[in-house]
Parts: C-alpha cells; sequence; structure tokens
C-alpha cells in the first residue's frame, strides 16, 4: 500500500534536443504575434475574454489547447516550466505537455513549483504561494461564467458590456433557497478588478482566495472557445457572494494520508471494494516536499465512510 | 499609403526574428503586467532610421505585421516608413482611429489621446495601442501610478509629455473599460500604462 502512493515525480529539469521540422516552440511566428497581442489586450482589461484566432494543436480540445497557445507563445530557453494536471505532475496531459515544450523549444521543465517560471495548470492552483514574475496559465473548458444560465453568446456579451450581473446572483440565490448554500464547488465565478465577472476555470472553489492580489500573472488560454483572459498581479479577485451567505472553502475533517497536511486540498482514494478510502494531497509536489521533509500522515489507516465537511473547523492534523 | 523603400540603404531587423520577438514581447508583457516598471528590451543589433527608438522598432517588429494597421507622426519622406513597411508589412494610415497601433516619435505635438480608438463597451479590445517615444524613462519623482499589477504604487517620469495629455489620460480613466494602452520607450528601454492604471501628480 505504501508503494502505491510513493508518487516520485521526476527530479530537477532536464533539456532535450529539440525537434526539428517545427518552428520554435511550434506555433508559427505570425499565430504568435497574434495570440501576444491578445494576451497583452488581455492583461490591460482584467477578466474580460478576448477573442483569438485559435490554431489546431496536435492534441484534442479538452486537453489543453487554449494553454498550450499561450505557453508557446511565450515559452523561452531561459524559462523553467512546470505543468498539473488536477494538482499532478505525473499524469498523462502533464507528463505529455512537458515533453512537447521540451522537444519544440528545448524548454528546462520542473516539478518544483518555486523554480518554475511557467506553470501551465488544469484544474488547481499550487499550495505552494506563487510569487512575483511567475506566470500561471490556465487551461479553461468554458471562459463564459454566464454560459449555462444564459446561452446566447450575443446577449451575454452585452451582459459583460453592462456589466449586468443581476441573474448570476439569482442563480447563487437560488441554489441557497434550494440546498441551503452556494452549492457550486468548482468554477466559482469571480468579480474582476470589480468589473468583469469571471471563470476561474474548473478549479476547486478552495483554490479561489490563492487568486486574490496573487503576485504571480494569471493567463487563461480556452482553445476551443478561441477566448484569452487575464488577471494582473497583485489584482482584486473577489468570488461572488452575499453578506448574509458568505463565500467560504470546503475543509475536510482529514488530514493527507502521506504527508500529513491540514492545510491542502485533498483527493480522495478509494482503497478497496469495500468503500474503504484515503485522503491525500491533490498537489504531488507539494505532498512530495512535506514527506521528503520528514512529515508523516497516518497512512496505514484508510477512513471509513469518510463526510466533507462544508466551512467547519480546522483540522487537527500531524 | 505606399511609401518608397529604398532597398540599398534599409537597415536590418531582427538577427534572429523568433528570439528576438520573443524576448521583446516578455519585456512587453512585464511592462503591461506591471505598470510603471521599466523594462530593457535587448536588441542592441538593431540599426533604427532615424528619429525611431530601439525599443520602438523591438515592438512594432514584436507585434505589427499584415493584419494590423499602423498610425505614426513621421513625416511621409521618413525613412522609418519604409522601414516599417517592409519588415513588419503593416498598413500605414493616415486617420489615428482606424489604427491598432500608433507610432509617436514627437509627444508635444501628439494628437489628443481621443482622436485614436478607445475599443466599445462589447469589444473593448477594439482599441489602439500607442507606442510613444520619450526623451528619458526613470521611475523617480514622477507620476504616481495605482491600479492592476501595482503591488502599492509605482512611479513613472516620462520626460516630453505634455499637460494636455495627462489631462487626457485622466479623462479616460471614466472610460473604462475602454481608452487606449500606451507603452513609452526611451533608447532600449520601455514603460507600460495601461487604461488600468489610475495616475495622480
Amino acid at each position: 500500500m505504501k508503494k502505491q502512493f510513493n508518487r516520485q515525480s521526476e527530479t530537477g529539469g532536464g533539456r532535450s534536443s529539440v525537434m526539428e521540422g517545427y518552428n520554435f516552440a511550434y506555433l508559427d511566428e505570425q499565430t504568435k504575434r497574434m495570440i501576444r497581442r491578445t494576451i497583452l489586450k488581455a492583461v490591460a482589461i482584467p477578466g474580460y475574454q478576448v477573442p483569438f484566432g485559435s490554431r489546431e494543436m496536435p492534441l484534442p480540445y479538452g486537453w489543453g489547447t487554449g494553454g498550450i497557445q499561450i505557453t508557446a507563445s511565450l515559452i523561452g530557453s531561459e524559462d523553467i516550466l512546470k505543468v498539473i494536471d488536477q494538482g499532478a505532475d505525473d499524469t498523462t496531459n502533464a507528463v505529455s505537455i512537458r515533453r512537447f515544450f521540451s522537444r519544440t523549444a528545448g524548454a528546462l521543465t520542473t516539478t518544483r513549483t518555486r523554480e518554475a517560471t511557467i506553470i501551465q495548470t488544469r484544474h488547481r492552483i499550487p499550495e505552494t504561494h506563487l510569487t512575483k514574475d511567475q506566470i500561471i496559465v490556465y487551461q479553461v473548458p468554458i471562459p463564459e461564467p454566464l454560459r449555462f444560465i444564459e446561452p446566447r453568446a450575443k446577449e451575454v456579451c452585452r451582459m459583460h458590456a453592462l456589466k449586468e450581473y443581476g441573474i448570476m446572483f439569482v442563480k447563487l440565490y437560488e441554489d441557497i433557497s434550494r440546498h441551503g448554500r452556494i452549492a457550486k464547488a468548482f468554477d466559482y465565478p469571480v468579480l474582476v478588478n470589480d468589473r468583469y465577472v469571471m471563470s476561474p476555470s474548473p478549479i476547486p472553489k478552495f483554490d479561489n482566495p490563492k487568486m486574490d492580489r496573487m503576485p504571480a500573472l494569471q493567463l487563461f488560454g480556452a482553445g476551443r472557445e478561441k477566448r484569452i483572459y487575464a488577471v494582473p498581479p497583485y489584482t482584486k479577485v473577489k468570488s461572488l457572494d452575499f453578506e448574509d451567505y458568505p463565500f467560504e472553502v470546503e475543509r475536510w475533517p482529514h488530514c493527507c494520508a502521506l504527508c500529513g497536511s491540514g492545510n491542502s486540498y485533498l483527493d480522495e482514494i478509494i482503497m478497496d471494494d469495500r468503500g474503504s478510502k484515503m485522503f491525500i494531497c491533490s498537489d504531488t509536489n507539494h505532498c512530495n516536499e512535506r514527506v521528503a521533509r520528514g512529515h508523516k500522515g497516518n497512512q496505514e489507516e484508510p477512513v471509513e465512510k469518510a463526510q466533507i465537511s462544508i466551512g467547519t473547523g480546522a483540522r487537527k492534523c500531524a | 499609403m505606399v511609401f518608397p523603400i529604398d532597398l540599398n540603404r534599409l537597415t536590418p531587423g531582427f538577427s534572429d526574428p523568433v528570439q528576438g520577438s520573443r524576448q521583446t514581447f516578455r519585456a512587453i508583457l512585464d511592462a503591461m503586467a506591471h505598470p510603471g516598471r521599466i523594462v530593457a528590451t535587448d536588441n542592441n543589433v538593431l540599426s533604427p532610421p532615424r528619429p525611431l527608438n530601439l525599443a520602438s522598432v523591438a515592438v512594432c517588429l514584436t507585434l505589427l505585421d499584415f493584419e494590423t494597421t499602423l498610425w505614426t507622426d513621421l513625416k511621409p519622406n521618413a525613412k522609418g516608413n519604409g522601414w516599417l513597411r517592409f519588415h513588419c508589412g503593416c498598413s500605414i494610415v493616415q486617420d489615428p482611429s482606424e489604427a491598432v497601433f500608433a507610432l509617436i516619435t514627437r509627444s508635444d505635438t501628439m494628437p489628443a489621446l481621443n482622436k485614436f480608438k478607445p475599443g466599445n463597451d462589447e469589444s473593448p479590445e477594439f482599441s489602439t495601442t500607442l507606442i510613444i517615444q520619450t526623451g528619458r524613462l526613470r521611475s523617480t519623482d514622477g507620476k504616481r501610478l495605482t491600479g492592476p499589477g501595482i503591488e502599492t504604487f509605482s512611479t513613472l517620469k516620462a520626460q516630453g509629455l505634455t499637460k494636455r495629455f495627462w489631462q487626457d489620460r485622466q479623462s479616460q480613466s471614466a472610460m473604462f473599460p475602454l481608452g487606449v494602452d500606451i507603452i513609452f520607450t526611451c533608447e532600449n528601454r520601455l514603460a507600460a500604462l495601461p487604461r488600468t492604471s489610475s495616475v495622480e501628480g
């Protein structure tokens, strides 16, 4: 059992030989110029989705085509790239995107959050605080936060133009009247710089507070939907809520079974066919670094019938 | 407009277009994400025609192409027009309100900011990006900037800008999210003033 969860990530980085037959970082220069112009406008209008001419990439939609196009327009030989998928450095998506950039741009890669200059992510923000001059690139499936409330794109465009977000608050209110709380647990809408309502991409709402006044530059790419948007460093990002139903993040009664962390986002792992389960950090780098520093979890005792409680007190962890 | 290009006297662009434009873009992005921060573009191999400076031409080579229009205050017979047409492939327009980019070499006689495109409510990104050459760029005793990208405040002094320019800029801030974005250049350095920054002093 111990071996099963000893998620060994590759240590350090390595520069492999650059593939021939493609332009540097895969995209042609004209495409990069178009994406670069789009990124600059996105940074100048925080939270606003700028349309761009998204290209077909050598991976299917839903695997990070938007994020990859942003990273390709940024990356250079002095960059150190980290790619995570749901917090993990060692899943198929993360491994292949890292390999893509080491082959097409000769980029150095790492799994250590601290030493990365560009972090491309699918659905998580690392537990380690991001610092100034780092850039985090989010992969976004549906950039439009109002999509499932108002399907007409033209109408949604006008709502953003008029800052008419009443419909979003009605949705949140309906959640409260039906469930007694705002039920959205991921892709929780935020208001950026007091102007645009923005989808933070399907990160758990646990990660939303990390976006507020983050010192790193946040870029969002949606390949299929052909949108790029951004949050500059130190920009106000507020999760939508009501005075009497303030925004709160989910908490667990458990600690990570591997490193004992009490303040990280946990994944639920099914241990056998009798329903016993284990909770471990979703951020593999955070977990590995804690284990390396000698922190230990209680991994011999799988939790029976685990429950996630919303907004309860702090965990008592090792 | 068509400008004659003297191919015998044309100076080269980036020696390595891929890396040159990538490094310059990172410098512009760094500046745009941190309004007021002065960033160097590392392209000393460029030999731009006067009166264009190193940073201005590096920005043009990085961001302009056949998809973008450029308005410039260069005289019609200036070498710079041909240089930009040849290296960037951009079309040069005479009306500032048609320009995606504007290159301004004499900030004291530049048109009012409302002559450029501010974008529209549904597409605020359809606005002009101004590249303004300044005599000097310093991050001491200048205007005080606050807003997204700035932790507390930053200071930027760009020499040669008129009082009217700052009044124009002030009236643009009420139009947010519309408005122009500005890149100041001086020698090989640049700093940005996106529409989000509020300016005092």
